[in-house]
């Protein structure tokens, strides 16, 4: 079950839509009824839900692909992206990309942060450019002001054969420690 | 929205940019916007729709008319008799949508007059509208089940509407005995939150299992299957053995009467049973002013075109919601949340006076049997010749054989979910 479990944490974070159309239907009314689970515009206020809002738009658009055809492990989101065909998924993923992203708002431990700032520096930065905030098209998932608690569902099941990440090998060689820290770093930046 | 539409939308926006008239606040150019659209009910599905009014078209006039001060969830009340929910924490004020300039008026609407377009409130004073939202959620059919009516709600809950009502059957599973019988009823389809009784079922056999592990929970229903119902049958005996049965119609389980003073069950087959706490879910149908106002059908609710949820009865009244014909959409506050959407959006191009977007729904529900283990359904819906069907091949249940890592991470979202869709709707 262990697919399961990491699909569940990556399908989570994922939302859409606005301006562009859909088969019909546009982005923005896509997109709205994604907000019951990740927040109004895609900034969540839940915090195992990720804050989907400004995340870049190839990345939602691939990450909703994935959930729907099976390759991306997930509890409920591969049965919602079923619901939904390219045009669609397209939509939502320009709408979500254009909203504006708002950080959570949530504690951090500044010394843990500070660790963290140097693992994410060596191990990190070269994907996750900008401290982890950068949503440039094609970019990696922004994790800066991303919910911690999210991220570590993510994280706890990088072992997954669902699990996406394109360098899990090498997340699985950094400690629990050291990723508790990055992941402090990463609440630490809005 | 079609090219035919989009073609419409863009000559009647003249000069505003496609992006900016689909955006928030940049369509004061157009004529419609000093209209004043009232939404009558202040809950998932109403609260929703004055939002997304005022979200679409800052200068709408958006009045909410709700009759209670504080708006209790009943998403997730079921974790108060589980004896770890605490109410104030599904509890909210209205002054969040006051401060997004919406008018909210605390009051009960008497009347909905289509045809002058005014609601008339308690005490006579009335608002004249150009477009109404109702979202009267259900009432309770009294009297359908016999020796059940409002007044023996007080001593016997029904605790389907959340507040007061979950407080009292908290209290009562408090006060009962280790070796007590706790009897749910569940009424026929459709009703309030498909999968609600269950998960109530599931939550008070948390709370028994810790303090008072010899009682019994007896699920009689009215029905011969139930919303998700694998996944809480293998729940219930992985959690707690033999402790909740559930007896279905065709085994005598759909009660037509009680006795309030001996708690007591009569099923329509004559079989009696005592409780020791009795919690009866009552047949429902859509809120009493869909009624008052002539919105519903003979079934008692109101059905509506599913492409802007306008009432199919009166023009320019749109019902959301449990009170609506939802179709294929179980009555749940994720689905009000998402008609509420659509009615805004329907109701800010009528005032436009262009075509309305094509709609879009989505459900998502989650159920508890524990506090870490949560079950989910979820649905898409679209219009399809005047119903709302669900979209082929997508949507359903989470799958028998998932983890309890799963399980677990659907427990949180439940919460998550409630904090997200509660910050929507009041933050």
């Amino acid at each position: 079950m262990r697919l399961q479990i990491a699909g569940v944490a990556l399908a989570i974070g994922l939302t859409f839509s606005a301006i562009s159309q859909a088969g019909g239907i546009s982005g923005r009314m896509i997109g709205n009824t994604c907000a019951g689970c990740h927040g109004v515009n895609g900034a969540s206020a839940g915090d195992t839900m990720p804050t989907i809002g400004g995340l870049p738009r190839s990345y939602i658009e691939n990450a909703m692909k994935q959930y729907r055809d099976g390759t991306r492990g997930a509890t409920v989101m591969g049965r919602i992206a079923k619901g939904y065909n390219d045009q669609q998924i397209s939509a939502m993923s320009e709408f979500f990309a254009t909203q504006q992203w708002v950080a959570a708002q949530q504690n951090t431990d500044a010394s843990l942060a500070q660790r963290g700032s140097a693992i994410h520096a060596e191990h990190c930065e070269s994907c996750h450019a900008k401290n982890g905030s950068a949503i440039a098209n094609d970019a990696p998932s922004r994790v800066a002001g991303q919910w911690v608690n999210y991220l570590q569902l993510y994280l706890d099941n990088v072992h997954d054969p669902l699990n996406k990440h394109p360098k899990k090998g090498y997340i699985m060689k950094i400690t629990k420690g050291e990723i508790d820290a990055v992941l402090q770093f990463y609440a630490s930046q809005k | 929205m079609s090219n035919s539409n989009r073609r419409n939308f863009l000559k009647v926006m003249g000069g505003v940019s496609l992006a900016s008239a689909m955006g928030l606040g940049a369509t004061r150019a157009h004529a419609a916007v000093n209209a004043k659209v009232i939404v009558v009910g202040g809950g998932y599905g109403g609260a929703i729709a004055a939002k997304y009014l005022k979200m679409a078209e800052p200068s709408l006039d958006v009045v909410l008319i709700e009759k209670n001060k504080l708006f209790v969830s009943c998403p997730l009340s079921n974790t108060v008799l589980a004896g770890y929910g605490k109410i104030e924490n599904l509890t909210f004020g209205y002054e969040g949508l006051s401060r997004h300039g919406i008018t909210v008026v605390h009051d009960t609407v008497e009347s909905i007059d289509a045809q002058a377009r005014k609601v008339m409130i308690s005490g006579g004073k009335t608002f004249d509208y150009d477009r109404v939202i109702v979202s009267p959620g259900v009432d309770f059919k009294w009297g359908a089940i016999k020796g059940y009516d409002e007044a023996t709600s007080l001593t016997i809950p029904h605790a389907w509407k959340a507040g007061p009502q979950t407080t009292l059957l908290a209290n009562q599973l408090k006060d009962m005995k280790d070796g007590g019988v706790v009897i749910i009823t569940a009424p026929d389809n459709p009703f309030r939150c498909p999968p609600g009784p269950y998960e109530r079922a599931a939550l008070i056999a948390h709370y028994l299992k810790q303090y008072k592990p010899h009682s019994k929970i007896i699920i009689l229903d009215a029905k011969d299957k139930f919303s998700k119902q694998g996944l809480f049958t293998q729940g219930w005996k992985q959690h707690y053995g033999d402790m909740i049965e559930w007896v279905a119609a065709a085994k005598g389980g759909e009660i037509e009467a009680i006795d309030a003073a001996t708690r007591t069950t009569i099923s329509v087959v004559g079989a009696k049973h005592q409780a020791d706490v009795l919690n009866v879910i009552p047949p429902q149908h859509a809120g009493h002013i869909a009624h008052t106002a002539g919105l519903v059908n003979a079934k008692g609710w109101c059905p509506i075109n599913p492409l802007t949820c306008e009432s199919t009865l009166h023009k320019n009244v749109y019902v959301v919601g449990d009170a609506c014909v939802g179709g294929a959409m179980p009555k749940s506050g994720y689905g009000a949340n998402a008609q509420a959407k659509v009615a805004a959006a329907a109701v800010v191009a009528s005032l436009r006076g262009v075509e309305p977007d094509e709609p879009s729904y989505l459900n998502t529900c989650y159920s508890l049997i524990t506090p870490d283990h949560g079950i989910s359904v979820a649905g898409i819906y679209q219009a399809k010749d005047g119903q709302l069907i669900e979209v082929p091949g997508s949507g359903g249940v989470s799958p028998m054989d998932a983890s309890p890592a799963y399980r677990k991470i659907e427990a949180t979202h439940a919460n998550s979910w409630l904090k997200n869709i509660t910050t929507e709707m009041f933050g």
